[in-house]
């Protein structure tokens, strides 16, 4: 390699893990102009645009926030999940069955107080995502099935199911489209901003970010679980149960983007509408790779993804810029932030 | 739904048919990633290759006006994609898992974005897709004509392919190196096999095949690009390799599976059957799983996802 080559390896070796990140984001920004000078629009006006409709106003921050409650909570579960080396990537079809757990409770309980009717729709909501996880995990666990498969097929089936229910037993008879009746007020989650639509689903993503970094950092299970996605055959000769580990771990990633759809519904709608992710669970992939699987950072990606999402329509409106655009810069983020790691790697060999 | 509609044998007929035909896409795929799997590379983003495929070969196809251009652009774009698979798994010997991921979410996007650009988003201008072709005399056998010769194109390819690639990987040079990668890559290695090379290649077969199977949809079948059309079968080409326990003959015949149940399930829906339509949709999703079980305890290649350096 050339001594400039060198240089630019021994650079990015001694950087620190989050600078490498926004490098890479700012690489996909750079694409993401390309394709967006192709369609004819100066990507200089539609990335304005794009940060204006994000975070310019006290309305456009509010919106980004509530954009990023169920990208922080689903996203938190992949992070646990990918820790363990346990591809979860079926946090769609547990956003759905979370919501279904929702609906369970707001829909049939009759009138509840507010504080019992959350704490419920909370529960039930992390217990069906946790067991719609939990499936696949068994599946691994017992005969070594593939949970990328399994985990993917079941979003299927989980859309399958919410679309039957709200479009038959749970719709409601006066709606002319296949929604739910409105939860009880009880089992809905209060507004925390007045004048906004930001509701108390934010302290639930937060309160779990702090929990889930405690868990990693502090206990027993999360540096069980740290070990055994390092490896797996040294963690059981050191006496880890990763048998129960796995299905654990499934549970409770799959329960977090449970309540992802739990916040979802009870939060904004107060009702469950059909395909009401608009693929939630899978920029949730992304964000736990760019936050590099650790809390905090998961929420920072959380945040930018939002602010992306909401960004990029008020970028369609003004520009024209279809606003799928996010999903062609959320793999190439990822793309750069792994293609990176192994120049990193290099740089710290030669240091050695 | 009247009992008699079905248990006939021309529904049979039918059904074993359109199965076939719905399963080539699926094969075609399975086929590709049999082979970058008996090599050791594991591509879990084929789902967003034959999207993004898909919509180059409808482009393609919409503005020349040849269907044959259309399947060129998207074995050409599954192709190109798979060269930067490769450079990011062999080269740069990132994690395939994660690479796929993001291959997944990026080619879904682009794919979303192109068809936004170019179409609007609406599918406006249909092609006319592949016609079945009788093949004559072959498609009067009474039964079997109907269900193996009479099929688009595109079909008969998929069922001359399954006895090559298996041909190749069993009774080549190349399909024997293919294997030692896959099982021994520093024993192949040391025997003078080229290692990245060899991966280079299977894994830019496997994307260009990905990418005829989702050049299919458009071509063969809608006769227009949707974002929802490959709809998780880039997954289900995965399971169908495991099912298939690393052999084409096998993998064929888990597709064939599928793709009766898809038939049969799209029939049912169309006859009124006492079942809700989003059950019947389940059901191929739900087989994937249940075909799981089936391919356990079979072994992988030993070396699949694990990157090789000579240190």
């Amino acid at each position: 390699m050339n001594s400039w080559g060198t240089k630019i390896v021994d650079w990015l070796g001694r950087l620190p893990n989050f600078l490498v990140t926004i490098v890479s984001a700012l690489l996909a920004f750079g694409v993401g102009a390309i394709m967006i000078a192709i369609s004819g629009i100066s990507p200089w006006v539609a990335y304005k645009e794009l940060v204006i409709s994000a975070v310019g106003s006290e309305y456009a921050l509010t919106e980004t926030l509530v954009k990023m409650i169920p990208l922080l909570l689903a996203g938190l579960g992949m992070a646990l999940a990918f820790r363990g080396k346990l591809f979860n990537i079926g946090a769609e079809g547990q956003i759905y069955m979370g919501a279904l757990g929702a609906g369970a409770i707001g829909l049939f309980c009759g009138p509840i107080s507010p504080w019992l009717g959350i704490a419920l729709i909370m529960l039930a909501g992390f217990i069906c995502g946790g067991i719609w996880a939990g499936i696949a995990g068994v599946l691994k666990e017992r005969f070594g099935f593939n949970e990328i498969i399994v985990t993917l097929m079941m979003n299927y089936i989980a859309i399958g199911i919410t679309s039957y229910l709200v479009g038959g037993p749970w719709r409601d008879p006066m709606a002319t489209e296949p929604f739910t009746a409105k939860f009880a007020e009880g089992a809905r989650l209060p507004v925390i901003w007045s004048g906004s639509t930001l509701h108390a689903g934010l302290i639930i993503g937060l309160v779990a970010t702090l929990i889930l970094w405690w868990v990693i950092r502090q206990t027993v299970y999360g540096y069980q679980l740290t070990v055994t996605g390092l490896n797996d055959e040294a963690a059981r000769y050191g006496g880890v149960k990763t048998g129960s580990l796995i299905v654990l771990t499934m549970f409770i990633s799959g329960g977090l983007a449970g309540l992802a759809g739990v916040s979802e519904v009870a939060g904004i709608q107060h009702r469950i509408l059909e395909g009401f992710s608009p693929g939630y669970g899978y920029t949730a992939i992304a964000i736990a790779f760019l936050g590099r699987l650790h809390p905090i950072g998961v929420l920072l990606a959380a945040f930018f993804f939002a602010a992306l999402v909401v960004g990029a329509e008020g970028m369609q409106i003004v520009t024209g810029v279809p606003v799928t655009i996010v999903l062609l810069i959320e793999g190439l983020v990822l793309l750069f932030v792994i293609g990176s790691d192994f120049l990193r790697k290099r740089g710290m060999r030669r240091q050695e | 739904m009247d009992w008699a509609q079905i248990l006939t044998f021309v529904f049979l007929t039918r059904v074993l048919a359109s199965g076939l035909q719905l399963a080539t896409p699926l094969i075609f795929t399975a086929m590709g990633e049999t082979i970058a799997e008996r090599a050791g590379i594991l591509n879990v983003g084929l789902e967003g290759i034959m999207l993004l495929s898909g919509l180059a070969g409808f482009s393609a196809a919409i503005s020349t006006q040849s269907l044959w251009a259309g399947v060129a652009a998207g074995i050409l774009v599954g192709a190109l994609l798979g060269l930067l698979f490769a450079f990011m798994v062999v080269t740069l010997r990132s994690d395939q898992i994660v690479t796929g991921l993001a291959f997944l979410i990026g080619c879904t996007g682009g794919a979303m974005y192109l068809y936004n650009l170019q179409f609007h988003g609406r599918c406006l201008q249909q092609i006319r897709p592949f016609q079945i072709i009788a093949i004559p005399g072959l498609s009067k056998i009474p039964f079997l004509g109907p269900v193996f010769f009479e099929h688009n194109i595109l079909t008969y390819i998929m069922l001359l392919l399954v006895p090559i690639s298996a041909w190749i990987l069993y009774n080549t040079r190349f399909g024997l190196r293919l294997n030692a990668v896959g099982e021994q890559p520093a024993a192949a290695d040391t025997m003078g096999v080229k290692v990245r090379f060899t991966r280079y290649v299977c894994i830019i077969i496997g994307c260009a095949l990905a990418g005829l199977g989702g050049a299919y949809f458009p071509l063969a079948d809608l006769g227009c690009y949707a974002n929802t059309m490959v709809g998780g079968r880039g997954f289900i080409a995965l399971a169908l390799v495991v099912f298939g326990r690393w052999n084409p003959f096998l993998a064929l015949a888990g597709g064939v599976l599928f793709g009766v149940i898809d038939a049969l399930q799209i029939r049912l829906q169309f006859l009124g059957a006492p079942l809700p339509p989003q059950f019947l949709i389940m059901m191929p999703y739900v087989l994937t799983i249940l075909v799981l079980f089936i391919g356990r305890g079979r072994k992988a290649p030993s070396a699949l996802t694990q990157p090789y350096s000579r240190e």
